[in-house]
């Protein structure tokens, strides 16, 4: 039996991405968990073009306009993610002030260029290699990560209301980081990574396997 | 079972190759894995998790639930007067500040879908014992995967602990009970995503409804 190495797009079989059945391609729906059964995502490029463009837009203004405003004794000093993170320095929290550069501005921006570098790897025909899957699995595997920002801004909005004594206000940037964080999310979900080895099948019938590894 | 001689298959989630997988009954070990050759996925994972079990642990969450949420997670002190601060009332500030779908978002993520996902596990776990309303249960639990990267309590554990060391130097900040309630459900959440067997649920809830 040759079955191990082959694609199961090419056996007529497609696996149902929410219960990992694996169905026969003339099933229109799981017949275990009645989800809906594809060949690939329905529109996963184009999807996933439009959310990542829509998320790098946005990008802009969550870094440009203000996150929050903190007043103390009635004057307030408007913050962008990167003069909050200047005055973290400016105060000695250089481990808080890396964690949120790290959450707020690495994350959201490292994913933006690894799904943009996918979507163009798909578009180009350029075969797949493991620096590709294990790029998407990392975005994957961080991209919830940026909502910390948003969580800070909420408990201290929440937290620091003492009217003239000082108080915290979200800011518009807040909206638009919110957004970037959620469609990049839903960006990277909407992918489908078995697109990046259909190109490595169409140059190379017979991908080179090893042995199967059950370490 | 219809089974069209598919046993002991899997296909690739990320990669769609058709491999054969061994069987774990002979080999004891805890966290075997069956790895995908081309991508290097996670196809099965040797896990013998019992049901009961995993049901003792959504009903600990459940009930960690109300103390979490209801009981205040920091208070904050400036020249004696003193605040208290839930995760609803953070989401509220943002709601009354105007950025109403960013409070959303933080309600949805950090209270709902947490919530959302222990009842939806209840409900499978439940029907997996009684062994009656597979159906349903199996629509049910195809939200349990999909809402999870949504759930982010131990993300808001983390905001939590910063904003305590932000605040330091303006305030007396302190920890409140709500957050080592808050903690005591994300380690929860955390033990029954490591414990969950969703392969073998799923089998079991499909077995009925074919026969
Ligand atoms: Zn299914
Ligand atoms: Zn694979």
């Amino acid at each position: 039996m040759n079955l191990e190495y082959s694609r199961g797009i090419d056996k007529g079989l497609i696996l149902c991405l929410d219960c990992q059945k694996i169905c026969q391609d003339n099933e229109q729906t799981c017949p275990r968990c009645s989800s809906k059964l594809g060949r690939r995502k329905a529109n996963s490029l184009s999807r996933s073009w439009a959310l990542t463009l829509a998320a790098m837009i946005l990008y802009i203004p969550a870094n440009v306009l203000h996150i929050m405003t903190v007043s103390k004794l009635g004057d307030g000093k408007p913050e962008t993610i990167m003069s909050g993170i200047m005055t973290l320095i400016n105060q000695n929290m250089l481990t808080i002030a890396g964690l949120v550069f790290v959450a707020s501005i690495l994350v959201p921006l490292l994913k933006l260029l690894i799904l943009f570098w996918l979507l163009l790897n798909v578009q180009l025909r350029r075969l797949a290699s493991d620096n590709q899957i294990k790029m998407y699995r990392l975005i994957i595997w961080i991209g919830r990560w940026s909502m910390l920002d948003i969580f800070i801004i909420s408990l201290l909005a929440g937290l620091v209301q003492y009217g003239h004594l000082g108080t915290v206000t979200a800011g518009p940037a807040a909206y638009a980081f919110a957004s970037v964080v959620v469609l990049t999310m839903w960006a990277a979900k909407s992918f489908d990574p078995r697109l990046l080895w259909d190109v490595s099948a169409l140059e190379n019938n017979k991908p080179s396997i090893k042995e199967p590894d059950y370490g | 079972m219809k089974n069209n001689g598919l046993t002991g298959l899997r296909l690739c989630r990320d990669c769609d190759l058709l491999v054969k997988i061994p069987s774990f009954e002979n080999s004891p070990g805890w966290k075997q894995q069956a790895v995908c050759p081309r991508c290097g996925y996670c196809l099965e994972q040797h896990q013998p998790s019992s049901v009961l079990i995993s049901l003792a642990l959504v009903v600990t969450g459940l009930l960690l639930f109300l103390p979490a949420n209801m009981l205040p997670v920091l208070s904050m002190e400036i020249m004696g007067n003193v605040r208290q601060s839930t995760v609803m009332v953070g989401a509220l500030a943002l709601h009354d500040e105007g950025l109403i779908v960013v409070a959303w978002l933080v309600i949805a993520t950090a209270i709902v879908i947490p919530l959302l996902r222990l009842l939806i596990l209840f409900y499978v776990l439940l029907a997996v014992i009684t062994a009656s309303m597979h159906r349903t249960a199996a629509r049910m639990f195809r939200w349990y995967t999909h809402l999870g990267e949504w759930g982010m309590m131990e993300i808001y554990v983390l905001s939590v602990l910063i904003s305590i060391i932000k605040l330091a130097d303006m305030a007396n900040v302190n920890i409140g009970y709500g957050l080592y309630c808050f903690v005591a459900l994300m380690l929860v959440e955390l033990i029954i995503s490591i414990y969950l067997n969703p392969h073998a649920l799923w089998n079991q809830l499909g077995k009925n409804h074919e026969s």
